[in-house]
């Protein structure tokens, strides 16, 4: 898993390329603490090249969610797979989540 | 009726060898993608479990994996060495006190996307159990 971090105005956009999951979790981990080091407080994270995500992914986005929020900020996410969001819908994570369909929206919606 | 029966060390390394040993054992018949990731996402979850919880990241003692597939039932076993646990007070991932936590979606998602999850007495084998029909799902 690799995870692109680009500015789009002054939103910071994590693009995250492969699959989030128990083994590469941390990884993601790793970059979403990079960019609250950076003090961002719009964070977006473009799942288009995401096609599977586990339960230990999906534990490692509610804790970017949360950190993001206590910090002041807000994280959305964009561009889910029906499947990636199926998992959302099912543990009912989609109520917790701003998920937007696209990069762009989820950057103008904040 | 279609089996497979294996065994892998108690290390994270190992867990995408084990769905990619049971996707491929699949491959002929031909299921469909939303399928085979419900499959791969159960048998994923299921082996962390054994890997993390019973067998304690201990590279040395297995888990096992049976997979088999007759009539349009698929069933998927994975065992490990622990003690086995209270699979039954695993608390709902979706109520606001628990929404925020790390743990417990694993097994939820199982109950959801299998049509039939057993576990043994004491707790550390956990059979899950699908319907499969379309694609070339008799089996041979």
């Amino acid at each position: 898993m690799v995870v692109k971090e680009k500015k789009v105005g002054d939103a910071v956009v994590l693009v995250v390329d492969g699959e989030i999951n128990f083994n590469s979790s941390p990884d993601f981990r790793k970059a979403f603490l990079k960019v609250l080091e950076e003090k961002a407080q719009k964070v977006v994270v473009n799942l288009s090249s995401v096609a599977y995500v586990d339960s230990s992914g999906l534990a490692t986005l509610v804790e970017a969610h949360q950190k993001v929020k206590s910090s002041g900020g807000k994280l959305k996410l964009t561009n889910l797979s029906a499947k990636v969001k199926s998992l959302f819908e099912i543990t009912k994570l989609e109520k917790l989540f701003d998920i937007q369909p696209t990069e762009d929206e989820a950057v103008k919606s904040f | 009726m279609k089996e497979l029966e294996f065994e892998i060390p108690s290390d994270p390394e190992y867990i995408k060898d084990a769905s990619e040993k049971v996707l491929d054992f699949l491959e002929e018949m031909e299921l469909t993608k939303e399928i085979l990731f419900d499959i791969r996402l159960c048998l994923e979850e299921a082996v962390i479990n054994a890997i993390k919880y019973g067998n304690k990241l201990e590279k040395a003692i297995p888990v096992s994996i049976r997979v088999s597939f007759s009539e349009g039932r698929l069933e998927i076993m994975v065992k490990d060495c622990g003690k086995g646990f209270q699979y039954s007070d695993i608390p709902d991932p979706r109520s606001s006190k628990n929404i925020l936590k790390h743990g417990g979606r694993g097994l939820f998602l199982i109950r959801n996307l299998m049509d039939e999850v057993v576990f043994n007495d004491s707790g550390n084998e956990i059979k899950m159990i699908k319907s499969i029909s379309g694609g070339k799902s008799d089996g041979g």
